[in-house]
């Protein structure tokens, strides 16, 4: 495994990283935040600008680390120690990252409804949901510890077999 | 609903339903008590400024890209195969090349050990004669 493709792929998956838990919840947020009035009805849909800035917040953080994390892991050679500590190291960040839409309120998507001269709300609330995820989560951090393990455990047999491959290779 | 208009998606979002729902009863305290401590962990977060996290991913990249470019995942290549010769470890742990190196046709006067082109005689510490200052140097030991 050449030094250059390390950085490819390290550089492909943080892209893929950085699309997937900033820019689309980013955008779908803001697209949220500016859906104003139903097309056609009387309805006007409303987010509090202060939650929306958090979550943006939020997700920027715990995104920019998730896709440093990634390029650490997905730049390092396959069944090393250092790419089965970042990976692990990632699934806590990930789990960070669904339970602080918890405090951004994004769990608890509140509408402000308007209609006419009535006005109501309409508050979704998604928190089971994040607790079975974070429960299936769990399990990954459980195969992840795991990895780690083997990675240390048979780093002999791992280093042999790699050597074997870059001869036949060569 | 997308998962209303194809079948075959109907399905299979029926089979998963069916097997969160099964494994509900034991996932969810898991993941309550997965949200005790990562809420214990929150609390040491910044929560207003962004530098912070926006630093720590210039480090994880920076590090990620000096660290796996020096250390790609290959072997480094052994000593021999660099020099293209066989190399034997010394009784001192210092690697040193095999005596055959050594000149054998020139012998200390005052020994008759291989001096090859040495000043002194390794062995008995004899000046050597025949001691070429222009000659490459040789290994002996």
């Amino acid at each position: 495994m050449g030094a250059k493709k390390n950085m490819f792929r390290g550089t492909l998956f943080t892209a893929v990283y950085f699309v997937v838990t900033i820019l689309i919840p980013f955008l779908t947020f803001t697209w949220i935040k500016n859906l104003g009035a139903v097309s056609g009805s009387d309805v006007e849909l409303t987010m509090d600008s202060e939650r929306y800035r958090q979550i943006v917040f939020w997700i920027s953080a715990f995104g920019l680390l998730i896709c440093g994390c990634a390029f650490f892991t997905y730049s390092s050679p396959s069944q090393s120690i250092r790419r089965g500590t970042f990976a692990l190291i990632m699934i806590i960040l990930n789990c960070l990252y669904i339970w602080s839409y918890k405090f951004s309120g994004a769990l608890e998507i509140e509408f402000q409804l308007k209609l006419g001269s009535n006005s109501g709300a309409v508050a979704i609330n998604l928190q089971q949901m994040i607790m079975i995820y974070l429960g299936i989560y769990f399990l990954t951090i459980i195969l992840k510890t795991y990895d780690l393990i083997d990675f240390i455990a048979n780093r002999k047999k791992i280093r042999e077999s790699r050597i074997k491959k870059e001869k036949r290779k060569r | 609903m997308l998962f209303e208009t194809n079948p075959i998606l109907e399905k299979i979002a029926d089979v998963i339903g069916l097997i969160i729902n099964f494994l509900k009863p034991y996932i969810i305290p898991i993941g309550k008590w997965m949200v005790g401590w990562i809420t214990m962990l929150l609390q040491f977060f910044p929560q207003h400024d962004l530098t912070i996290y926006f630093l720590i991913f210039l480090v994880l990249v920076i590090s990620a890209a000096i660290i796996n470019s020096k250390w790609p995942g290959d072997k480094p290549k052994a000593v021999s195969e660099i020099q293209g010769e066989k190399i034997k470890p010394a009784s001192t742990g210092v690697m040193q090349p095999e005596k055959k190196d050594i000149d054998t046709r020139i012998k200390c006067s005052s020994c008759g050990n291989p001096i090859g082109n040495a000043k002194n005689c390794p062995y008995c510490g004899a000046i050597n004669e025949k001691f070429d200052e222009k000659a490459p140097k040789q290994n002996i030991n």
